[in-house]
């Protein structure tokens, strides 16, 4: 793999760990603000951080500003998530699942006939 | 519910009369944990429609039983006793019950047990829904007050006992004060202050008014197709029009807002522990369940108008899939929470003035309500005072603490959301939720100080030093270690 092309790679992957960053800095602020009035002031302020740093060309300068973020992060997000409920750690995970389409017959404890 | 059966199962100590036991009553304590054990045991032969009708046919006779029973007991004032034999010759579930027939044997039916009965059976009727599930924790968690009153006789003659009873349940007032415990940590300083029937009072008004706003979050969580984060509702009060007054009902009752029923038995709590007996051993623990009740009724009413606010006032938040289906709850799950709202508000004022003329029915003095279930000695006695010598402002504390908590969490929450924003992305807000959020780390408190000390004990004493090393040097690899060195010198 010639220089340019690794150099283009590791760029790709930094677009993305942005771009992940942006996504969860918008979730974890909108844990905060309840309200949606604020929540679209303060998504607004986390839009102009971001882009303030865009025509940043420097990829070490970049790598830091990217770890500094995650930092940020970790400090100020919200220690009690929002979980849809379904979700892996909501309140309704595996509750009720449905019977899997390979089973046909459901046991109803001898009187599955009669029915 | 089941084991609140159980509770109410044991005879007290006084009943037991020249060795012969003599029982209260099994039928209307029984008969719901006869329902469940038959819908439990049972349930997959009985299908979905007999477990229901067998439990709630249950649940209606018990209640009938339970309403008879009260209404002869307490309002008749008439000594009430069952005799049943002992389980072991019990054949056909047959009990002999009579009111004032058998003189020679004790009334079983004390009005306490009547009171517990009619809270127990009444509310866990009326919640016999799908979300009935708050109502049962609501009603377990009083089970503790209940076994207290019950053991006044013990406690009134060791005022030690009592000085721990109002710290700890002070101290759980405090701070459990925004969690559903804190009516019950409420409740327990009364016990030690001592005015037990002060407590059973709060205890009977609390049952109502706990038990609607836990069925209306029920009622919510149904209609929000089981989303439960507070966060994603609001604009609830316009689909959810009664589910919304039943909820702000269950909050004005539980501030203890005045002439409803919180009102009567939460003020009667403070008083006594401002007004506690004239001996040094309650000053400490007088003022401290006093101050301590005072501060944490600014949480509770902060907790519930919060939710209000969060759920029905605010502009909404929530999805729009839950949104559309938003419907009100059905009429079989909006007639318990009427019922609970019709309790909640007469209640605490009909107890205020079934004792006759100008006299309370279950606080006030010589009142014939308790008759001899609760025992107090003529020193606690201190109703006459707490009425009349607690200065006005005292007696006004809570109530405007009360009122300064649902004042400060309608405005923080609704319109002073930034603030809120701003304090909790801080360094310092946010450690103070991770804090409490983390149940003050009390969790890992324990872990560390006590489980893993005997987790330790079990692998380093129990398992190390005793099982792999006491027991296997003298056994067998001791043996052979011994014969081979043995082998050794030898050879």
């Amino acid at each position: 793999m010639s220089a340019s092309a690794a150099i283009a790679a590791y760029r790709a992957q930094q677009r993305q760990r942005v771009r992940l960053l942006y996504r969860r800095a918008l979730k974890h602020t909108r844990d905060r603000a309840v309200i949606r009035d604020l929540f679209y002031i303060e998504a607004d302020k986390r839009r102009a951080e971001f882009e303030v740093n865009k025509n940043e060309n420097n990829i070490e300068a970049i790598d830091r500003l990217i770890e500094k973020g995650e930092q940020r992060l970790q400090k100020e997000k919200h220690p009690d998530p929002y979980i849809i409920p379904w979700a892996y750690g909501g309140s309704k995970w595996q509750r009720n699942p449905p019977i899997p389409e390979e089973i046909e017959i459901v046991f109803d404890f001898g009187r599955e006939t009669y029915d | 519910m089941e084991c609140l059966s159980l509770i109410l199962y044991v005879p007290p100590s006084s009943q037991i009369d020249d060795g012969e036991i003599v029982w209260p009553s099994r039928q209307p304590v029984s008969l719901p944990l006869l329902g469940s054990f038959v819908a439990g045991a049972f349930g997959r032969f009985l299908g979905s429609k007999g477990t229901a009708i067998v439990t709630i046919t249950c649940a209606s006779f018990s209640l009938t039983f339970s309403l008879t029973v009260f209404h002869k007991v307490t309002l008749g004032a008439s000594a009430c006793y069952i005799k049943i034999a002992p389980w072991i010759s019990l054949e056909m579930f047959d009990a002999s019950w009579g009111f004032l027939g058998d003189l020679t044997s004790n009334p079983v039916f004390d009005s306490l047990t009547v009171v517990m009965l009619i809270v127990v059976i009444f509310v866990s009727s009326l919640g016999l829904t799908p979300v009935s599930t708050l109502i049962y924790a609501a009603i377990m968690v009083t089970a503790g007050v209940f076994m207290i009153a019950r053991c006044s006789p013990l406690f009134e003659y060791s005022p030690n006992a009592l000085i721990v009873i109002t710290l700890v349940g002070a101290t759980t007032s405090f701070f459990a004060a925004t969690t559903g415990m804190f009516q019950s940590g409420h409740m327990i300083p009364a016990r030690g202050i001592p005015n037990y029937s002060v407590s059973v009072f709060h205890l009977t008004n609390h049952a109502f008014f706990k038990a609607l706003p836990s069925s209306s979050a029920g009622s919510v969580i149904y209609a929000m197709s089981d989303e439960q984060d507070m966060r994603r509702m609001g604009g609830l009060a316009s689909p959810l029009p009664s589910t919304y007054a039943m909820m702000l009902l269950g909050s004005l009752f539980l501030i203890g807002f005045p002439f409803l029923t919180g009102f009567y038995s939460k003020d009667a709590i403070s008083e006594p522990a401002y007004t506690k007996p004239i001996h040094p051993d309650y000053t400490i623990s007088g003022n401290f369940a006093f101050w301590s009740g005072s501060v944490s009724v600014f949480f509770t009413p902060y907790y519930y108008f919060r939710l209000l606010s969060l759920t029905f006032l605010a502009p909404t938040n929530s999805f729009k899939r839950d949104i559309l289906r938003c419907h009100e709850a059905p009429i079989l799950m909006a007639i318990p929470l009427i019922l609970l709202a019709f309790g909640s508000i007469f209640v605490g004022y009909l107890a205020k003035q079934w004792g006759g003329l100008g006299t309370d029915m279950m606080i006030g003095l010589g009142t014939n309500f308790r008759a001899n279930s609760l025992s107090m000695l003529p020193k606690n006695e201190i109703l006459a005072e707490s009425e009349f010598a607690t200065p006005i402002t005292i007696k006004l504390v809570p109530i405007t603490f009360s009122i300064l908590g649902a004042f400060t969490a309608y405005n923080v929450n609704l319109f002073a959301n930034q603030v809120l924003f701003a304090f909790g992305t801080s360094t310092f807000g946010n450690g103070l939720y991770c804090f409490l959020n983390k149940r003050r780390f009390f969790d890992k408190v324990f872990k560390d100080f006590i489980v893993r000390s005997f987790l330790h004990f079990g692998y380093e004493v129990s398992f190390k030093a005793l099982d792999k090393g006491a027991i296997e040097i003298s056994g067998p690899y001791g043996i052979s270690y011994t014969f081979r060195k043995l082998a050794k010198q030898i050879s």
